[in-house]
């Protein structure tokens, strides 16, 4: 798997995944973290890891394109 | 007290808009809508982040969740964190594009890459239409924010005096006085909401707060399908909104622009304290004024009256920044795109003449269609996501032919219209989304039977794929 791949996985299909894929059950569901609902936390430790996601994606490549000064 | 600081904020705001243009007093057109990209990472943050923290979602956040509990915050959380990731690989090529092809507006790349004018014109009267309603909602939420004063005077003069600023705004130094004075409103909004947090977490205890989040309705099946389309159909749109184009071409580099998107999720950590306003409400059953009032009737419930004139403010300054992007973007459509050949210092004359009709336009449809406009509102990112396909074209250099860009463009139109306004039946699925998939369907169409070379540039320098030669 090449490193342009990587970074797209880790930037944008990782964020999509965590935020899409466990809400249909999660915000059906009664579960709770520290007495909220699991899909308010979940909605919220997603917002710093996309960030850390995309950071990754930056570490990775995106930081040495010559074309994007 | 409320009044004097809210009047205090509201003349720091104008006196920061007159310094803005300080060194850029003679501005061409493209100093006028784009600051000639000279822009560096805070400003262009402050400014594309900007819709983030909108008087929208300042006011409206709070109030739609205490209303529609978790599946709201799903969908309008969700759809903003992720429209950063497709920021982070489309924006830096929408700013590459731009450079390269000397582009103001978002239909200027049209009509570079597509060299179709009824694209470039269809593309920009749509922009336009579901533009104008966002205005009129900028406008009812600074009535909203302003009616806590109780003030003896009219909606029409706060419109107007709203209007007023605004113009005077953008006539001083165009993009330049948005971007400087959204650092104040970012500023303020921020320590609003913490003020309100920590207010409330005083005043009120943990359990009871929890006990309000579970009490939030859940999702059904229907609703985790909605949300899931909206998700995915509001974060595309996000990206290619307008403004948001214009924005990014106020940039000094690319790099500038990819950096930031990996900001903007933390920037996203105040929506938890902002939810605290919702909770408290919905723990103390705290009477409202109006039905987006939450966030506003929680601070004068809570905070002293300095600070009620300090969020005041920051939900005004929010909608006024707002309304000053949109205005901007509307006016550099109509004297770019729509009107043709134009000098430079004519372009932005019908740009200020533009700006004035749509602050009028606001200001009457405040009063008049108030209902109506909430409505409208719902169709922009309708509207606008089905840019994506012909923008995705554009940056990754597909080869399709205008012909078929412009039936998926209006094809997506008419049928998410069509669904959302009759109210079809479509099982949950965000119509924006059924016509995204019926427009990009005819456009991969129009590449797979390769119909595109007779009006694409097939020149190779103007291939904007990354880490290829952009010019």
């Amino acid at each position: 798997m090449t490193l342009s791949r990587l970074r797209i996985i880790a930037g944008l299909g990782i964020p999509f995944f965590a935020v899409l894929v466990p809400m249909p059950w999660l915000s059906s569901s009664a579960l709770t973290v520290g007495g909220f609902p699991v899909a308010l936390v979940w909605i919220f430790v997603c917002l710093p890891l996309t960030s850390f996601c995309m950071a990754l994606a930056w570490m990775s490549e995106d930081h040495q394109h010559p074309d994007e000064d | 007290m409320a009044s004097a600081v809210f009047a205090a904020v509201i003349i720091l705001s104008f006196v920061v808009a007159f310094f803005s243009r300080r060194n850029h007093g003679r501005q061409d057109s493209r100093d006028f809508f784009t600051a000639s990209g000279q822009f560096g990472g805070v400003l262009v943050f402050l400014l594309t982040v900007g819709e983030t923290y909108s008087i929208g979602s300042i006011m409206g956040f709070p109030a739609a969740a205490m209303k529609q509990g978790i599946p709201f915050i799903d969908w309008f959380l969700g759809y903003i964190v992720l429209a950063y990731p497709v920021g982070y690989f489309l924006n830096p090529l929408l700013w590459k594009a731009g450079r390269v092809w000397n582009a103001l507006t978002f239909a200027d790349l049209f009509r570079t890459y597509f060299r179709s004018r009824f694209l470039e014109v269809i593309v920009a009267v749509s922009a336009i239409l579901f533009m104008l309603p966002l205005g009129e909602l900028q406008m009812a939420g600074i009535l909203t924010a302003i009616s806590e004063f109780h003030w003896p005077v009219s909606s029409v003069t706060i419109t107007a005096g709203a209007a007023l600023l605004t113009f005077s705004w953008l006539a001083l130094s165009g993009v330049r006085a948005p971007a400087w004075v959204a650092a104040i409103k970012d500023t303020i909004v921020i320590v609003a909401i913490v003020l309100i947090a920590v207010a409330v977490l005083r005043d009120s205890s943990w359990h009871a707060l929890a006990a309000a989040s579970r009490a939030m309705p859940l999702s059904t099946a229907q609703g985790n399908v909605y949300a899931v389309t909206t998700i995915i159909t509001q974060a595309l749109g996000f990206c290619v909104a307008p403004q948001t184009i214009a924005f990014i071409f106020t940039a000094k580099s690319a790099r500038i622009v990819r950096r930031n998107q990996i900001v903007m999720p933390l920037y996203m950590l105040m929506f938890p304290l902002l939810l605290l306003s919702s909770l408290y409400a919905g723990a103390t059953g705290l009477p409202m004024d109006a039905k987006n009032s939450v966030f506003i009737s929680v601070a004068a419930a809570l905070l002293p009256s300095w600070g009620l004139g300090l969020v005041a403010a920051a939900c005004v300054l929010s909608g006024l920044v707002i309304l000053a992007g949109i205005c901007l973007s509307i006016g550099s459509l109509v004297s770019r795109n729509l009107v043709q050949g134009l000098s430079d210092a004519r372009q932005k004359d019908c740009a200020r003449l533009v700006i004035t009709f749509c602050l009028i336009f606001s200001v009457f449809a405040a009063m008049r269609f108030s209902a109506l406009m909430p409505v409208l509102t719902t169709m922009f990112y309708l509207g606008v996501i089905q840019l994506f396909p012909a923008i995705l074209c554009m940056v990754r250099s597909v080869p399709v032919a205008a012909a078929f860009v412009t039936a998926g463009f209006l094809a997506g139109e008419t049928v998410s219209l069509a669904l959302a306004f009759f109210s079809v039946p479509t099982g949950g699925v965000n119509a924006g989304f059924i016509g995204l998939l019926v427009n990009a369907a005819i456009v991969f169409t129009g590449y797979r039977v390769g119909a595109a070379s007779a009006g694409v540039i097939a020149d190779p320098h103007l291939t904007l794929r990354s880490g290829n030669k952009v010019c």
